[in-house]
């Protein structure tokens, strides 16, 4: 198992460096930091672009700049901003932060009920409740999430005007100014929560479960489960050990793959109610420009995906006995 | 199965029933209005405005500050000289200055003359020092290293002396500069920058990285949540009149869909941005909301190469012109939504400008015969020149047929893209193809500058009178794509330096003239703004200036009687 880790903590040393040298050279060559400050009306004078070209770096070769950035990374700092006043580290530990608090009650609570809702269906094919829960969760997944975000504001705004007050905040993580005191602090930041958990739980649950159903059922059809049953075990502990743990495998690949994703920023429910989260940040780091702001972002998702992708090889060993012996 | 279709029949009209419930389809539509006169307000009450993006550099006048998200947000806390109306009119700020004139035209000499009592708000006189201050740092000579965004005016200022106890100030120009009146619109105080250090330190670091704890203006910042929000209360010591609102908040929204929603839910109560056919038709949809309507010193307008293998051809680009209906491009594009907006026959002036109290704007597009459309008129000046159109494609006077014609545009821009569809369909009719290069935006400012195009179309700010067109149209500007004419120069510089406002939109409209008929600029419409807020506020017009509708903050309240919706 150790040995494992270590391999597995090796190759992904390699695979950031390689993905550092990739993102590096794809976003050097990808626009110009300075473009709005030479887009200016009236024109700015070139005094100040090539001041800033030379606080940038953007006066160097590619490849000094290259190894400028990665120097500056082991000594934890992310390069300068074309915004003078940016600290990239800074704003990226508090967008982490926003985005977490925004979508791990939502991984939690689509996990929690996509493992329940597609097991069951899983159990219990073409019969109630499965000829409920497959159709709600084929509307849910030919649902855009844009549109599902769009609509729950939108029910939001209509439930608030309907009841006299503001019970859904559709806008930001707290309100503006955020009230004193800590029940009402923690009522107003529910109150912001509840439509975009609810979105992004939706949508996690509508794919979750569909994976999970399908390895319940194929699971099912296994020899290893007809044996069990041949072998007279009780039907709790065919389902449970025969049928349900080996099922864990696909989802816990499914969910492996997504949680680097959503962690770099649920891009579209922070857009849409206006969170401040890792989505955000790499919108805005785009449309500044930000060139460094974009490789930090895209250097946290590329480790998010490596760790994750640890995470899940070493789960895998976990839940399913042959792939540690098979080591 | 049957049962399986059924559920989802089931779940389909749920969805189709909440979509319904809460579109909200019942509303009655408000109408657009053009409001710019004060109204009666009582004090107290509080607004928060719904803006873009979050201040990421505290120095107005600083390269990276100058943005205009910017300069909206904070002018309140700065004071100005001169005030832009909703007519265009530039006025002297009457709670800062007694007087701002010309006194001598040779050395040209501006005197400002205060008012009693004007201070920053830790009760310190604003002064010649700020002045003196605000000069420096825009002036190469005096601070090579301020990263200042304009230093034009400011460096042709030979000295400032104050008088008469700091309540009067005399600069002295060692050039005429006509656009006086547009310098000093944000005065930055010079006992802060003592604190900061140097010129170059204050300006580029002490200003830009701190968040003002001072101002000069009616409100004063009381916190700041990057990214999220910026609270103001108003200035003790400020000396002018009002303000009325007790808290004005800004609550940074990124895109004009989530700013209406946040309207509509209340988060927010103002909405301030550039409007399209479906954010009117939400903000319209809205009920009790004030909706305004109007245009900008900025406009869009069409340009043409002058130079290069065929766009070189004057007939050619006249033809071009001619046979462009840009009255059409603009009823196909804003007169879905902006009725108001007129198009725009001059490149020099938007319709209803003021330049010094006279009428400025001239329509010098119909006498020159451009921009109606006149197909036939179009052929005839290319067939005079030796083109001839046939079986729909036209031919050039060495018989071989015309390429085709490159309209740069910005393809993330609706607008621009609708006009270069529009502008492709008519000159089909002159057999000239038209290939659309939608460029995003890393690739299309560069394109502009080099001369990469055509036909393009773009967008300038007026604001600066003659050195806003001297940056497109001047010989070797930072973005004449290579467009040079003696005469144009002659006639800029002219109009740089005059400081009459008869004989400057003389020189101004004579410009005009030359540059359209050089095709080099096709003027469309100014562009259009919309400010949608709860009819329970008032006195919160559009702006036309750069600085937009914050500039009469002090004035924005609670109205006595709110308007019927």
């Amino acid at each position: 198992m150790t040995g494992m880790i270590v391999r597995r903590l090796l190759s992904a040393v390699g695979v950031l460096l390689l993905a550092s040298i990739v993102i590096f050279t794809v976003i050097a060559v990808s626009g110009d930091p300075l473009a709005d400050l030479r887009d200016r009306q009236p024109p700015v004078p070139p005094a100040v672009i090539q001041a800033e070209e030379a606080r940038l770096g953007l006066d160097q070769p590619l490849h000094e700049r290259y190894l400028s950035w990665i120097g500056g990374l082991f000594q934890g700092d992310l390069g300068p901003s074309t915004i003078a006043t940016r600290d990239i580290g800074a704003e990226l530990t508090s967008r982490i932060g926003v985005t977490l608090r925004l979508v791990v009650v939502a991984v939690v609570i689509a996990l929690i009920l996509a493992l329940i809702a597609g097991t069951i269906s899983g159990l219990r094919q073409r019969r109630f409740p499965d000829v409920v829960l497959t159709p709600m969760t084929f509307v849910m997944l030919a649902l855009p999430s844009f549109w599902m975000a769009v609509l729950f504001k939108q029910w939001g705004i209509y439930f608030n005007e309907q009841v006299g007050e503001s019970v859904f905040a559709t806008v930001g993580a707290n309100s503006v100014p955020p009230p004193q005191g800590f029940v009402p602090f923690l009522l107003d930041s529910a109150a912001h929560l509840v439509l975009p958990t609810l979105v992004l739980t939706l949508v996690h649950f509508a794919t979750w479960s569909r994976y999970q159903r399908t390895a319940i059922a194929e699971s099912l059809a296994g020899d290893h489960v007809r044996f069990a049953v041949l072998k007279g075990l009780s039907r709790g502990r065919v389902v449970r050990s025969y049928v349900v743990r080996p099922a864990l495998v696909p989802i816990i690949t499914v969910v492996a793959l997504d949680l680097p994703v959503l962690l770099s920023g649920a891009v579209i429910t922070e857009t849409v109610f206006q969170w401040r989260g890792m989505g955000g940040f790499l919108l805005e780091s785009i449309n500044l420009r930000d060139s460094n702001a974009v490789l930090a972002w895209l250097l946290i998702a590329a480790f998010a995906v490596v760790v994750f992708n640890l995470i899940a090889d070493l789960l895998y060993a976990i839940v399913d006995p042959r792939v540690r012996y098979g080591n | 199965m049957s049962t399986l279709r059924r559920l989802s029949l089931i779940a389909v009209a749920g969805a189709l029933f909440t979509t319904a419930a809460c579109s909200g389809s019942d509303a009655p539509s408000n109408d657009a209005t053009n409001q710019t006169e004060v109204q009666e307000v009582v004090p107290g009450g509080e607004i928060t405005i719904a803006a873009t993006s979050p201040i990421t550099d505290w120095n107005p006048i600083s390269a990276n500050g100058d943005t205009t998200g910017q300069r909206q947000q904070q002018w309140p806390l700065y004071p100005h000289p001169f005030l832009t109306q909703p007519d265009t009119s530039v006025v002297i700020n009457e709670a800062l200055l007694e007087s701002a004139d010309v006194v001598e035209s040779d050395p040209m000499t501006v005197e400002y003359v205060l008012q009693d009592g004007v201070q920053w708000s830790d009760g310190t006189p604003i002064s010649v020092d700020d002045f003196v201050y605000t000069q420096a740092v825009q002036d190469p000579s005096k601070c090579a290293e301020c990263l200042a965004a304009f230093t034009e005016g400011y460096s042709d200022i030979t000295s400032i002396e104050g008088s008469d106890d700091g309540k009067t100030i005399t600069m002295v120009y060692s050039e005429p500069f006509s656009e006086w009146r547009a310098l000093f619109n944000y005065i930055l105080p010079a006992h802060i920058a003592d604190g900061y250090g140097d010129l170059a330190t204050s300006f580029n670091e002490g200003f830009v990285q701190n968040v003002p704890e001072f101002s000069g203006g009616p409100y004063i910042i009381q916190d700041y949540t990057d990214g999220i929000s910026m609270t103001m209360v108003p200035n003790p010591n400020w000396y002018g009149d009002g303000p009325n609102l007790e808290t004005i908040t800004t609550r940074y929204i990124t895109g004009q869909g989530e700013q209406l929603t946040a309207l509509q839910s209340g988060e927010v109560q103002l909405v301030y941005a550039t409007p399209t056919v479906d954010t009117m038709d939400q903000a319209r949809q809205m009920q009790n909301m004030t909706i305004q309507t109007g245009s900008t010193l900025t406009y869009y307008h069409l340009g043409m190469k002058t130079t290069g293998d065929v766009m070189s051809d004057a007939a050619l680009r006249t033809a071009i012109a001619t046979a462009l209906d840009l009255g059409d491009m603009r009823n196909r594009t804003i007169g879905q939504f902006a009725e108001d907006v007129p198009q725009m026959k001059s490149s020099v002036y938007v319709p209803g400008q003021q330049i010094g109290g006279q009428e400025a704007y001239q329509d010098n597009m119909t006498d020159l015969g451009i921009g109606a459309g006149d197909a036939e008129g179009a052929i005839a000046i290319l067939e005079e020149a030796g083109y001839q159109v046939t079986d729909g494609k036209l031919i050039q006077p060495d018989g071989t047929p015309l390429r085709d014609l490159s309209f740069l545009t910005l393809g993330t821009d609706v607008l621009r893209m609708e006009l270069a569809q529009i502008a492709q369909q008519q000159l089909l009719a002159i057999g000239i193809t038209v290939t659309i290069d939608a460029a995003d935006g890393a690739r299309y400012s560069p394109a502009l500058r080099e001369g990469d195009f055509d036909i393009m179309a773009t967008g300038t700010a007026l604001d600066l009178g003659p050195l806003s067109l001297q940056q497109w149209y001047g010989t070797d500007a930072p973005r004449s794509f290579g467009y040079s004419n003696e005469e144009a120069d002659r006639l800029m510089e002219a109009a740089a330096a005059e400081l009459d406002p008869a004989a400057q939109i003389e020189l101004m409209n004579e410009l005009d003239r030359v540059l359209m008929g050089d095709g080099v600029v096709l003027p469309l419409f100014g562009t259009p703004m919309m400010a949608v807020y709860p009819n329970t506020h008032g006195n919160i017009f559009i702006n036309p200036s750069k600085y937009g509708t914050t500039m009469n903050i002090e004035q924005w309240g609670l109205l006595a009687e709110p308007t019927a919706s």
